[in-house]
């Protein structure tokens, strides 16, 4: 986001052709208890002492610097604790960075958890509606979507009259999928979502994912399952504790970071 | 916060066509940059949001009767309750002077105003982290959820708002042309709520000392505001100080525009200047911690 003394947009087209453009892009968390009945005991003992309460800060993304080009299918892989999950939360605009920054052309349509913006109280159709006016679109364009998210999750209409509560969590998934893959936007974003997805469903989704690229659209796909990754990207990044290792062709950079994991396991054992 | 801003077009994923449009002609989608800011939110926001806060509040109108037997019914049962205890308690035992006007019915006034408030600020305050999963995983207008929290709310004033409007008639009386003011009493009372639950709501983020503050709070209001009593009833010294709550104006409006009681005008001025600093303050709050909510939250 924009300070406020900056115009929040600015016209596309003058640097250059990408969807996404993160430089220098750095994030830091705070460690421990935000709040907590030792943490203000204390931070009035360092006021009286006249000492700094400073909480050590944690950079979960390091000067991380890539571009995505539209209709790119970019992979970001890297272990647990990488910063995988900090970059896509930066690029959808959900929380702000420390430093540096990133442009998105477009809306991002951001689906970082299944049933992430789900209510469990609300049915099928009233979640596609929070959904869908959540991340912009108006209600024509959502009635437009409805038909054809109901289509391709193979949900019903008497499932999808009921609250999603009572939704095993396979269909949950494919709800969710089914919202993420059918809405208009110009960004995709999916962490490490179709893990829960059984075979045929895991498929339909990939061809969907390419689907979508072919139309122009940018899709940034984050997973540990290296094999789904390299069948529908064609770029990549690798990130490790929080810094950039490699950026370029998928199959660089997943065979540099399963390279990677090799030596590590080798040198632990 | 994107969320509903008209600048943003994006392409339909449903039409090949328009995507080449899109990525050709006036038509752009337009570049959102994501840079470290000490605040983002501005007052447009509240209006653009309206979508979202539209859908959330029916989403919490809905889920909160829910899986209840008597369902909306509640809304007349709760302010009755409460009616019948302060008619116990200050008519049949204390024994206020309301200057001729039956007891129940100044009573309702305050009891409406109040039924309102002690809904609707908790709610209020809640509203970020009853909404915390969205705020994790979708970059969302977050102010809507705060609009959405009082919108859900308003049954809660309607409902006792008309059970006093036919009390008065039922009571042999009728409405002045005081009541024409009325919409400028539950603005009033409106602006007040929002002020306060933007800034609990977004305090509650990174404090949860918040939920034990508000029903302390509401405690404490429900006498320390001239509900079940007249202001002119008080000690002059007791009343000034009663007159810094903002509710003690608030109540004291309503009950002229709806009983024609006369209304302590110092009440007011000193009501509407709390009501501003508190609105100043709680947007300050707000939108000082909103950039923070997904890291604190």
């Amino acid at each position: 986001m924009p300070t406020s003394s900056e115009p929040r947009f600015v016209a596309a087209g003058q640097n250059g052709n990408y969807a996404v453009s993160a430089e220098h892009l750095t994030k830091s968390y705070e460690l421990g208890e935000l709040a907590s009945l030792q943490r203000t005991i204390s931070a009035v003992a360092n006021r009286l002492l006249n000492r700094g309460d400073r909480p050590r800060g944690y950079p979960a993304v390091n000067d991380v610097t890539f571009t995505i080009a539209p209709g790119e299918c970019f992979a970001v892989v890297g272990a647990n604790g990488s910063g995988k999950s900090t970059l896509s939360r930066l690029i959808a605009g959900i929380t702000l960075p420390t430093s540096g920054f990133v442009n998105v052309r477009g809306r991002v349509l951001p689906l970082l958890s299944v049933a992430a913006a789900f209510h469990p109280e609300l049915n099928g159709r009233e979640n596609v509606e929070l959904f869908g006016t959540i991340i912009g679109l108006n209600r024509d364009e959502i009635a437009a979507a409805t038909a054809e998210i109901a289509a391709f999750s193979g949900i019903d209409d008497e499932h999808l009259a009921t609250p999603t509560k009572r939704f095993s969590e396979g269909m949950q998934a494919r709800l969710a999928f089914a919202i993420a893959l059918r809405l208009p936007a110009d960004v995709y974003i999916f962490d490490e979502v179709l893990v829960v997805a059984d075979d045929a469903f895991k498929d339909a989704c990939a061809a969907e994912i390419k689907a979508l690229a072919d139309r122009g659209r940018s899709v940034i796909f984050i997973s540990h399952e290296l094999p789904l990754v390299r069948a529908i990207c064609t770029r990549g990044l690798w990130i490790d504790g929080g810094r950039l290792r490699m950026v370029g062709p998928i199959d660089e950079v997943v065979s540099a970071y399963v390279a990677s994991r090799g030596t590590d396991e080798a040198a632990t054992e | 916060m994107r969320s509903t801003s008209e600048a943003n077009r994006p392409v339909s994923a449903v039409d090949p066509a328009t995507a080449e449009q899109g990525s050709t002609t006036g038509g752009v989608p337009l570049v959102q940059t994501v840079a470290p800011a000490s605040r983002r939110v501005r007052l447009r926001d509240i209006v653009r949001s309206w979508p979202v806060a539209r859908v959330i509040s029916i989403r919490d109108y809905k889920v909160q009767y829910k899986q209840s037997a008597l369902g909306p019914i509640w809304l007349v049962i709760q302010p009755l309750a409460v009616l019948a205890a302060f008619t116990v308690v200050f008519d049949s035992v204390a024994q206020v002077d309301t200057s001729g006007i039956p007891y129940p019915l100044f009573a309702l006034v305050g009891v409406t105003v109040w039924t309102f408030t002690s809904f609707s600020i908790p709610a209020g305050a809640r509203s970020q982290i009853a909404n915390k999963r969205i705020i994790r995983y979708v970059d969302c207008p977050r102010i809507a959820f705060v609009t959405a929290s009082i919108v859900a709310s308003l049954p809660m004033l309607a409902a006792p708002l008309v059970l006093t409007v036919a009390s008065v008639y039922l009571t042999g009386y009728h409405l002045t042309l005081n009541v024409l003011a009325l919409p400028l009493a539950i603005a009033w009372l409106l602006l007040l709520i929002w002020a306060i639950t933007l800034g609990l709501s977004a305090a509650n983020v990174r404090y949860r000392d918040v939920n034990s503050v508000v029903p302390f709070l509401l405690q404490g209001g429900l006498f320390l505001t001239p509900l079940a009593y007249p202001l002119s009833a008080v000690p002059a010294g007791l009343a000034l100080a009663l007159s810094f709550n903002p509710f003690t104006g608030v109540v004291e409006v309503w009950r002229w525009a709806l009983l024609g009681t006369s209304v302590d005008m110092t009440a007011v001025a000193i009501g509407l200047t709390v009501t501003a600093v508190l609105v100043v303050a709680g947007w300050q709050v707000f939108t000082r911690m909103e950039v923070r909510f997904a890291d604190l939250i």
